[in-house]
């Protein structure tokens, strides 16, 4: 399948501070593919880059085959692009911003954005500015509908927004995607509403790729396993096999791609005396929380 | 594409612009006031001496007029694209970044002459009401570096927004404010006549001044 982003070693700091370091991913037609991380990995770094506001200290990104910082007028037509905090011109009411949009995109369909709109409570000269965070969302959201792009970009399109506004945001962007066939690049930190959404993700730590693959694969594969161990001090480190651990008091959690009986054995090479291990269920959050960390 | 630019761009500063109109009309209809007043309670031949050998500008309000409406319409429309980084929906737009951000320059530098024009028709109008051509031509050639120093306030507002780094901007204010100066450093008539062109070309080329802020932007953007 065609790819319609590809990031290749993409290596980037600000002053001397690393954000990431060979950052890979390829993002095919058609495929909604999630970045997600905690705040301060470097999503907006990776957005800003994409879109062509910020220059790579090394490597590559394609958008559409172009380099993505010398973007063409053609290619920036193909792709919506939402800001972080659903950013828009606040001074135009919703009637101003769809004729200042319309004239720049040639298959531009208003129907989308005006169903959208009546669905607010708003009037049609009432400023943006003057609008709850909601439905300045909306505003946002039916302007990329109205776009018609076939590549989103979608900057934490979940801040400031409370779960029905979430909820109905993905529900457009989905039946959006999936009718038309159009490809999504989505960054968050809230991971819930993304469970079933994803096709694809990578997940960043600072200054690190902690996972790249199918989300279904990811959910599939990542498990938690919980036991206990005797009164000694256990030391515990990440690696191969421990993706990631808590410990309290004497009962251990730990997240890992293998199966139980490998764990098992891992922790015997390891000697480390343990009991009652068994595997527990977890939603796609939980397995986010287990990768990342909780600090 | 172009005429919808002018069109968002006229939605942010039009308030600001028709509020710098009305101040403008004001401060020509005071000055047609204060000069009626002048030469009614002065005899001819004194308000001559005034005027010709004591060199007393009765435009003197004029002065800071384009410099104080080319701050607010530069203020007016940039400030609103960097608050949350908005720049970044203008850049987005399916043209060239070079050409959306001079259409933005061309558009405030278009409304400010037809602003500064009409306020120079006006003072012209007051002029030739009680005075011969050669006062007016004399009034022109020493209200022309005001004008440009508007249009200087304008660009330099322009790239100064834009620009992210605050070491640069203050830098930028700097330069600025001496070059600016500059326009007003001798108060008299004809005082630049001879300058005023290589002014004007420094000025113009100015405007060029938020391309360099805009690469700095597109390169920088956190």
């Amino acid at each position: 399948m065609e790819n319609v982003v590809e990031v290749k070693n993409l290596t980037h700091y600000y002053g001397k501070k690393l954000v990431y370091e060979n950052l890979n991913f390829n993002i095919k037609r058609g495929s909604i593919f999630g970045l997600l991380g905690k705040n301060g990995t470097g999503k907006t770094t990776t957005i800003n880059i994409l879109n062509g506001f910020l220059k790579p200290k090394a490597g590559h990104c394609y958008v559409f085959g172009e380099d993505s910082y010398n973007l063409s007028p053609e290619t920036k037509a193909k792709v919506g692009f939402l800001i972080e905090g659903h950013i828009q011109y606040s001074f135009m009411n919703i009637k101003q911003i769809e004729k200042f949009y319309s004239a720049f995109y040639p298959k531009w369909k208003k129907e989308p954005y005006y169903e959208l709109m009546a669905k607010l409570k708003v009037t049609e000269d009432q400023k943006i500015s003057r609008m709850s965070c909601g439905q300045r969302s909306q505003v946002a959201l039916g302007l990329l509908l109205a776009q018609d792009s076939e590549l989103l970009i979608l900057d934490d399109y979940s801040m400031g927004l409370d779960a029905g506004y979430r909820r109905l945001f993905l529900d457009y962007l989905e039946e959006y995607a999936k009718s038309e066939s159009k490809t999504i690049f989505i960054t968050s930190h809230i991971i819930q509403d993304l469970e079933g959404f994803l096709d694809d993700c990578v997940i960043m730590d600072y200054n690190s790729v902690l996972l790249s693959m199918p989300i279904s694969e990811f959910k599939e594969r990542f498990r938690k396993y919980s036991f206990n161990v005797n009164g000694d001090k256990i030391e515990m480190h990440k690696d191969n096999v421990v993706k990631n651990f808590e410990q309290i008091k004497n009962k251990i959690v730990i997240y890992s791609f293998d199966e139980i009986e490998q764990i098992k054995r891992y922790l015997g090479q390891k000697q480390i005396h343990f009991s009652e291990i068994k595997e527990m269920p977890m939603t796609l959050e939980d397995a986010f929380i287990g990768i990342t960390g909780k600090y | 594409m172009f005429a919808s630019i002018m069109y968002k761009e006229w939605l942010k500063i039009r308030w600001t612009y028709l509020g710098g109109a009305v101040l403008g009309v004001f401060i020509v209809f005071e000055i047609f006031l204060n000069l009626g007043q002048i030469i009614e309670f002065n005899k001819a031949n004194s308000v001559w001496n005034y005027i010709i050998f004591q060199k007393y500008l009765f435009y003197s309000d004029f002065q800071f007029l384009p410099a104080f409406i080319g701050l607010i319409v530069g203020i007016a429309q940039y400030f609103p694209e960097i608050q949350d980084k908005r720049l970044k929906l203008h850049l987005h737009l399916p043209m060239r970044e070079n050409n959306l951000l001079l259409s933005m320059v061309a558009i405030g530098t278009v409304l400010l002459i037809i602003i500064y024009s009409f306020l120079l028709i006006g003072l012209s109008l007051v002029t030739l009401i009680y005075f011969p051509y050669e006062i007016l031509v004399s009034l022109l050639n020493t209200v022309l570096p005001w004008i440009v120093a508007g249009f200087v306030i304008y660009f330099i507002a322009a790239a100064l927004f834009i620009e992210i780094r605050w070491a640069r901007r203050i830098l930028i204010g700097v330069i600025a404010f001496a070059f600016v100066s500059m326009f007003y450093y001798y108060m008299g008539y004809d005082s630049f006549n001879k300058a005023i062109p290589v002014f004007t070309i420094i000025a113009l080329s100015l405007s060029l001044l938020i391309l360099l802020s805009g690469y700095r932007f597109k390169r920088g953007t956190k």
